[in-house]
């Protein structure tokens, strides 16, 4: 069998590019190794409950995958968005850099003083890593009890592992005058980077892309284990072979660079220097509806595993049967660096413990892990990436999607990613 | 002025300074701390000779006095990176460069020409704003301050002519310290985004070889105890300066601005101002920030290409 067009993936990415082909006339085939498309954007059910997997909202604005998102699902649910830090079990709003007024009197001054004191530095200043870049936004005191305690849990990094393009709009940069005023009243404005996160009524995010997955040629159940560039081929777990023309990859770049043989050494060396958090998000189903109001909240303290967590229930009531909700929350660690049970004391044991949830409204936990969760910056990485996006494209594999691009790229932009090629 | 020494003579701005001493007919002795030179190549009006600035007893034994009429002074540890933190290096720097001074009289030399800094003029303002809480970054500009309230008083009082021209922000090919121009090069070259601060700030970079006229011409022709600003005559803020880098040698590129914090104060354009080396000495800069910075990356590309 031999195809124009193979796309490896049916998640987000792989199904734009197989909905751009088509638009353009082509045919294409889309791989999966799963019994269903969706990738990341897919869900968990059971017994009535529905759980994403890492991912939660779309907040895009752009109109190409907004038209693509109705045409699959409708009029989505709009929802404000309303996220809370939980530090040393107290709710701080968020973000907490201009909300500090739940803190105690010291803790604030301590905060404010070191804002004031941040070292002047000249406009060409570029900060060498995360951590200079957060103690010269925030001051040292905040730097070092919020964000670089979170960037632990979320990035398995420390700071100063980190590089700092990535940041962006995504940590807010208050003035002097904002973390002033935010330390004085409740009563503050949102200053969250996304004024409205939208999700489908019904379905979970996957939802979004029916449209998608209803037009193009899937075949489920297809593990990619050797791809051929010389003669064009791909062999898969299931003893299946195609041929093809062109490849668009929405895999992971490792998992790609695995699949070929005679890679030059340059090319294996950087696929090497990359690197990607990993988690496990352990689901609640809960028996009530008695569930903190916040659709998502960071933990910053350090001795609950858990960084952030998301509630399903609240992102859509289609998500959990009549009268209940539901929980997920977010451990970023290695495969198998804690056991199911420490797990689940370090996450759900805690909420218990502090009087969030209560043990005995709670259904059943579920454990699921994803190997490829984000892309870290760390500082090869760009070199390292298109050293090997380029000998991949040489080889007619073009990659795409957030581990194919290996870039920070929200759902939107992993569609983008997709619809985009040439 | 027909012979000088040139101190720090194979460092970037150094080494184009020597050029263009040479090419103006000067003779020169360039001084720098290699045992043979990495960027000078061999001239007959030019002799190197490997010297330590810090051990001037040394310099006056091996220097012949009454040979040389005019003493340039590059010779400054520490420059760009981290260690323009360094208090004690700079310091040192300070201390040797008014022994560079004196040992200048004491060769001969009826003029001594030192780099300044405009960051000279961010300390000062840094040190008297009520309040401030200046980086480590603002030590070195503190180092050239220092030389020069230091230089100031002991030229006059033993009686040697001093001028300070001060460089704005100097750049091109050949330059090796990790500085604005060329890091920001290397990372269009790599492929890496450009991140940046609001840059609202006012700034000026000059072309290499227009820095090294400038010193020529007021060795030449300057004013004793006069300081010269070396600009480029439009100066603006930052950011004018990054798009026209951009537009020159990465037109698809998409800078980031606003994405690092910034604190910084802002010099008025009014410092900027190179009306005095203009008119004083006839300085006109003549290499455009697009045509420089197309040469600098033109540069570095051969030098990655080569590695």
């Amino acid at each position: 069998m031999k195809v124009d067009n193979l796309i490896l993936g049916a998640g987000i990415a792989g199904l734009g590019a197989a909905y751009a082909l088509r638009k353009a006339g082509q045919t294409a085939l889309v791989v999966e190794k799963d019994a269903t498309y969706g990738g990341l954007c897919g869900n968990i059910e059971k017994d009535g409950f529905r759980f994403d997997r890492f991912v939660h909202f779309t907040f895009t604005q752009n109109e190409e995958v907004n038209a693509i998102f109705k045409a699959s699902c409708g009029e989505l649910i709009r929802h404000i968005p309303n996220p809370y830090n939980l530090y040393h079990s107290q709710w701080i709003k968020h973000p907490a850099q201009n909300n500090l007024f739940p803190l105690s009197t010291e803790e604030k001054e301590s905060i404010i003083k070191d804002f004031k004191e941040r070292p002047v530095i000249d406009a060409t200043y570029v900060p060498k890593n995360y951590e200079e870049w957060l103690r010269l936004q925030f001051g040292n005191y905040f730097a070092e009890h919020f964000p670089m305690v979170y960037t632990k849990k979320y990035w398995m990094k420390e700071a100063k592992e980190l590089r700092t393009e990535w940041v962006g709009n995504r940590v807010y940069q208050p003035s002097l005058d904002e973390v002033i005023a935010g330390s004085q009243t409740a009563d503050t404005p949102m200053t969250y980077y996304a004024k409205e996160m939208r999700y489908p009524q019904k379905g979970g995010y996957k939802a979004l892309l029916k449209t998608m997955a209803d037009v193009a040629n899937i075949e489920y159940g297809m593990c990619v284990t050797a791809i051929c560039p010389s003669e064009k081929k791909v062999q898969f777990a299931n003893g299946r072979e195609i041929g093809y023309e062109k490849i668009y990859s929405s895999l992971p770049l490792p998992i790609v660079i695995e699949s070929i043989q005679n890679v030059p050494d340059v090319v294996r060396d950087a696929v090497n220097q990359l690197e990607c958090t990993s988690g496990y998000h352990i689901s609640v189903a809960l028996n009530t509806k008695n569930i903190p109001p916040y659709l998502w909240w960071y933990i910053y303290d350090e001795d609950i595993l858990a960084a952030r967590v998301y509630s399903p229930s609240l992102k859509s009531p289609d998500n959990v049967p009549e009268g209940c909700s539901s929980l997920q929350m977010e451990v970023y660690c290695k495969e198998n660096e804690y056991t199911e049970q420490e797990l689940i004391d370090g996450t759900v044991g805690k909420l218990v413990e502090m009087g969030i949830i209560k043990q005995e409204e709670i259904l059943f936990t579920h454990v699921g892990f994803e190997k490829y969760a984000n892309v870290i910056f760390t500082e090869p990485i760009y070199r390292a990436r298109k050293i090997v996006r380029d000998w991949l494209a040489d080889q007619d594999i073009e990659t795409i999607g957030r581990f194919g691009e290996w870039d920070y790229l929200w759902s939107d932009q992993s569609l983008l990613s997709g619809l985009k090629i040439k | 002025m027909k012979n000088v020494i040139i101190t720090g003579a194979d460092g970037f701005v150094g080494s184009y300074t020597v050029k263009h001493f040479l090419a103006e007919g000067k003779k020169v002795l360039a001084l720098d701390m290699g045992e043979s030179p990495r960027r000078l190549e061999p001239h007959p009006n030019m002799q190197y000779m490997q010297c330590d600035i810090s051990n001037t007893k040394a310099m006056l034994e091996a220097i012949p006095a009454n040979e040389y009429d005019t003493f340039i002074h590059f010779a400054w540890a520490g420059s760009a990176g981290d260690a323009r933190f360094d208090y004690n290096l700079q310091m040192q720097n300070a201390l040797n460069t008014v022994e560079c001074l004196k040992a200048a009289k004491q060769l001969g030399c009826s003029r001594f020409v030192c780099a300044g800094t405009i960051m000279e003029y961010e300390v000062e303002a840094a040190i008297h704003e009520q309040g401030s809480r200046p980086g480590m970054g603002y030590i070195y500009g503190m180092g050239k301050h220092i030389a020069h309230c230091l230089c100031k008083s002991v030229a006059a009082n033993i009686g040697i002519d001093l001028l300070w021209p001060m460089i704005t922000n100097a750049y091109g090919v050949g330059e090796l310290s990790p500085r604005f121009v060329n890091t920001t090069l290397r990372k269009i070259i790599n492929g890496e985004p450009l991140q940046f601060t609001a840059a609202t700030q006012n700034y000026d970079f000059v072309y290499v070889t227009d820095v090294a006229k400038a010193f020529f011409l007021v060795a030449e022709k300057g004013k004793p105890f006069c300081e010269y600003m070396i600009g480029s005559r439009h100066a603006r803020p930052l950011k004018e300066f990054i798009l026209e880098m951009v537009k020159a040698c990465a037109p698809d590129a998409k800078p980031l601005f606003g994405d690092v914090p910034y604190t910084g104060t802002n010099i008025p354009l009014s410092i900027f101002a190179i009306d005095a080396i203009r008119e004083n000495c006839g300085f006109e800069p003549e290499v455009s920030f697009a045509e420089g910075t197309r040469r600098t990356m033109d540069w570095l590309k051969m030098v990655e290409l080569k590695q």
